[in-house]
């Protein structure tokens, strides 16, 4: 694949977000870390390798937050807040509404802010690395200000330096293990070139102050879309900012792949119902090892996401339908223009009781009406106004309801309980309200009284069905 | 009762208009009269102050003049149908009266129904007491006649005591037993003297004439009684029947009496039938506010053994972490937090399946914290109390289903999630897995009722 084309999207503080669009399926957002330029991250084969195995199924966002990279320097600090506008013009920008937020390195914080601030845009969150916390009792883990000190001043003096593109690797790595990336001497040189291309030093320290002024805790617990927090099963290095105390302070002894772990944990109890995935691969960079299988890992979650967000879609409703008697008899002995006049008639009585009952319409067929209902006794109700009004007219109407699970579907209705309370609809004797014994148990307790019609079989449903017919009601 | 204190509302285009409030119901009733009016001559009247009287015996009431006569601003043109309609919108804001009964007279019918399509939601019901159109047209043969000869008399004998009677008749347009009451007579004139002059009655009277809104009458909601007199004419009672078949499901009521019983000896049948529909409607309201949902319960396990172990400070903590986890939970699977218990949540869910599924992640999402939820579901009819709809959240909610679901919820065991067999009925084909748990009792709810545990 070649370098995506950039495209740049303003922010609502007029700052021009570089962004590439890439693949198509549900939308996933791409940030990344501290620094980062989206077309010299593609000068890594497993980035590139990585992108392209997301793109089969997703349709990648990936983007320069504000002060680094394609994207506008700022001369102020680049704050989380405001950096999740740059998120919010990038989704306007590619004209998607809800996507997957993906963030790993330091960017795990902005993506776990931007889930929590905007819910509605978010389909879910997938993290790789630790949130940015601070030292705590029960997070020791977390960096103390004095490391924090050591390791700003000392990256500052290397930076973007090739001779010292190894230390900074490790330093923002923290993994010096033999097979790691950092003895990948192209690697090691695409890093520094990416440095000085993301940013300056002086950019990097902004950077680096709004990170370690912020702490991430409170913000996790308030996310409530899908989390996933990613983990290498044999995670060599630690993660990011632990990485930092580590590669500074040898004497404090980590093990990685076991404070990975406990950090990945730690993270994901602190999400509400976040689920901890083990991916395959050892390095600390995500794609940097087993790409393709990582990538998979990440579709596989927003998949299923997906698939559990189409479950969220169903509703319980009632269903009713209607259906004037003996439409085609009458529209023959009326007339074309006179029929016309009666049906307008009809559906003018029919949404004036659809609407007095709070009834939802879904669709008219003409001489018929499909509408929603979340109260089932007013669901009947409204079918014995329906069908008294409409008498005055000189028209029967026939009708059924139904209660069960619906799908949305945009503005219409779906599932079976559709299909049911159809069925039910065209068993009904003309003026007559027809329901299945699931409505007729739940309205227990209104006041509307039954006569049980026997046991129908119906067409396309399996099992039959008793059927009730809702007496008339005193007129008075 | 003394007579109200009146008071003026401003409209939107800068008039006072005049305004009285009385009587104490559930219900508001604002009377839209017709033609002219003086809201404290009116109560001279004395049939009608005592009709007046009785409304307020079952319902607050908000009475006006419109603009152009009695106590409100006066100005040389007679108002239509659309300013009318910001007057009485102006009563009603300045009343307090965000949603009423209007009870229309006359053409103040017309209005009724005008106003009932425009604001559906500011109308509990309507009492349509009059003409859908006034003149005479070839498609609506009950309408009066040319009455500019009548009109030219009245302003000829415009509060003229000693012509009260012929006043009378021309006004009524009939003869009836209580013109023979001189006192009557008297009043009426003394009304019209103080309500309009003889050049504004006229304009009034155009006005009255160019009412039609037949082609409005198809889009009232409202619930809609239409009374008819048990001494009706022909026209009239042909004229009420258009109407009951144009508003859908519009109820008709037979009083005793004649048209115009407001203000005619003997109007308590009038007023019963108004006040018995109201109370249907009244009756039909607190049935539309109940929805079906599923309400959830959760209750965190041990949690005073708990709090005694850790001590207040970290109990708390650990607590409103278990907050917000339900919380975020609960909004994940687009529930409403009705209210938190102290150490649990009650929501309702338009779903049941979700309600389920929310319930197993908050006992996954707490398990971190060391705590163990047990959870119940049930779906009913609930009735909402304030508030639109659960998904407006805030409300209360009431009804069986919900003492049922606390039961439920009472009776699962330590990350156990109970449901009822309505719960698992309605969720079939949803891939949520029941196990039985048999039949029980459940306190204060009546029969049997078969429980299943939920899984995932």
């Amino acid at each position: 694949m070649d370098v995506p084309q950039a495209r740049w999207a303003k922010t609502p503080d007029g700052l021009y977000i570089a962004y590439q669009d890439v693949g198509s399926g549900p939308a996933l957002v791409l940030v990344n870390g501290m620094y980062s330029h989206i077309e010299v991250y593609w000068e890594w084969p497993q980035f590139a390798r990585f992108v392209e195995r997301l793109a089969t199924s997703l349709r990648v966002l990936h983007l320069d937050r504000r002060g680094t990279g394609m994207s506008d320097r700022v001369t102020d600090d680049p704050t989380l807040e405001r950096s999740l506008d740059d998120v919010s013009a990038v989704l306007a920008a590619a004209g998607v509404e809800r996507a997957a937020i993906y963030g790993w390195g330091e960017a795990v914080s902005l993506a776990a802010l931007f889930a929590a601030t905007y819910p509605e845009k978010t389909l879910a969150v997938l993290l790789d690395g630790d949130l940015r916390l601070k030292w705590a009792p029960d997070y020791p883990w977390g960096t103390k200000p004095d490391e924090e000190e050591a390791f700003v001043n000392r990256l500052f003096e290397i930076w973007g330096q090739d001779e010292h593109a190894l230390e900074i690797g490790q330093l923002t790595c923290g993994d010096r293990s033999e097979d790691g990336p950092w003895h990948d001497e192209a690697f090691v040189r695409v890093h520094a070139r990416l440095a000085r291309f993301a940013t300056t030093p002086g950019g990097f320290l902004a950077f680096t102050r709004t990170e370690y002024e912020t702490d991430a805790r409170e913000v996790a617990r308030t996310i409530h879309v899908p989390a996933a927090v990613l983990v290498k099963e044999g995670a060599a290095a630690a993660p990011s900012w632990l990485g930092y105390g580590a590669a500074l302070d040898p004497a404090r002894d980590w093990s990685p792949a076991r404070t990975s772990r406990a950090v990945a944990e730690y993270n994901a109890s602190l999400i509400p119902g976040a689920r901890l995935v083990t991916v395959p691969g050892a390095a600390a960079i995500p794609f940097f090892d087993q790409e393709e299988t990582y990538a998979d890992a990440m579709i596989a979650f927003v998949k299923s996401v997906q698939h559990e967000e189409a479950a969220l879609d169903r509703m319980l409703a009632t269903v009713l339908f209607t259906d004037i008697v003996g439409s085609t008899d009458k529209a023959c002995e009326l007339g074309d223009r006179r029929w016309t006049e009666l049906l307008e008639r009809h559906s003018q009585v029919t949404r004036a009781m659809l609407a007095r009952y709070r009834g939802i319409e879904v669709n008219t067929t003409g001489d018929g009406f499909l509408a929603t209902f979340d109260g089932p006794a007013r669901a009947v109700k409204c079918a014995q106004a329906i069908c008294e009004a409409v008498r005055p007219l000189g028209l029967e109407v026939r009708a059924g309801c139904h209660t069960g699970e619906i799908e949305l579907l945009g503005a219409d209705v779906g599932g079976i309980a559709v299909h049911i309370g159809a069925r039910v609809a065209a068993l009904a004797e003309p003026s007559e309200v027809l329901v299945s014994s699931t409505v007729k148990d739940l309205v227990a307790g209104s006041g509307l009284i039954f006569e049980h019609r026997g046991e129908h079989a119906l067409k396309g449903v399996p099992e039959p069905w008793h059927l009730y017919a809702v007496a008339q009601r005193d007129p008075t | 009762m003394d007579m109200p204190q009146t008071r003026w509302a401003e409209t939107v285009d800068g008039l006072d208009i005049a305004y009285q409030v009385f009587g104490e119901g559930e219900v508001t009733i604002v009377f839209i009269t017709s033609w002219i009016s003086h809201l404290e001559i009116d109560w001279e009247f004395p049939h009608y102050s005592a009709f007046l009287r009785q409304l307020a015996s079952f319902a607050r009431v908000v009475l006006f003049d419109k603009r152009g006569t009695g106590m409100s601003d006066r100005f040389s043109r007679a108002p239509d149908l659309e300013a009318r309609m910001d007057d009485l919108r102006a009563v009603m804001d300045a009343s307090g009266t965000e949603r009423a009964a209007l009870l229309g007279l006359s053409d103040g019918a017309a209005l009724a129904a005008l106003f009932a399509a425009t604001h559906p939601d500011r109308t509990l019901a309507v009492i349509f007491d009059g003409e859908a159109r006034t003149a005479w047209a070839p498609d609506y043969p009950w309408g009066e006649p040319d009455d500019s000869e009548a009109t030219r008399r009245l302003q000829e004998i415009w509060g003229d005591e000693e012509h009260a009677a012929e006043f009378g008749r021309l006004v009524y347009g009939a003869d009836l037993p209580d013109l023979e009451d001189p006192e009557f007579c008297r009043v009426w004139a003394k009304e019209a003297r103080f309500a309009a002059t003889p050049k504004s009655m006229a304009a009034f009277n155009d006005v009255y004439r160019e009412t039609d809104v037949r082609d409005i009458l198809p889009l009232v909601q409202a619930p809609t009684l239409i009374p008819t007199p048990s001494e009706g004419d022909e026209d009239a009672r042909a004229s009420d029947a258009y109407v009951a078949e144009r508003i859908a499901g519009a109820r008709t009521a037979v009083y005793r009496g004649r048209y115009g019983a407001a203000y005619l000896k003997g109007s308590e049948d009038y007023a019963r039938i108004i006040e018995r529909f109201l109370a249907s409607v009244t009756q039909e309201e607190t049935e539309l506010d109940r929805v079906l949902a599923t309400v959830l319960f959760t209750d965190v396990v041990g949690s005073t053994q708990k709090a005694a172990e850790l001590g207040d400070a970290r109990w708390k903590g650990l607590l409103d972490r278990h907050d917000a986890v339900s919380r975020a939970l609960i909004a994940r699977y687009r529930g409403s937090e009705v209210k938190a218990t102290g150490d649990g949540f009650l929501a309702t869910f338009d779903g049941p399946a979700r309600a389920v599924r929310c319930a197993h992640s908050i006992r996954e999402g707490v398990r971190p914290l060391g705590l163990e939820v047990r959870a119940g579901c049930h779906t009913g009819e609930i009735k909402l109390m304030g508030g639109d709809s659960p998904a407006a959240g805030g409300a209360d909610v009431g009804g069986i289903a919900v003492h049922i679901g606390a039961r439920v919820a009472a009776l699962a065991g330590p990350s156990e999630v109970l449901v009822s067999s309505t719960v698992k009925d309605l969720v079939a084909g949803s891939g949520l897995v029941f196990t039985d748990r048999g039949e029980h009792q459940l306190k204060g709810v009546p029969g049997p009722w078969h429980l299943y545990s939920a899984d995932r």
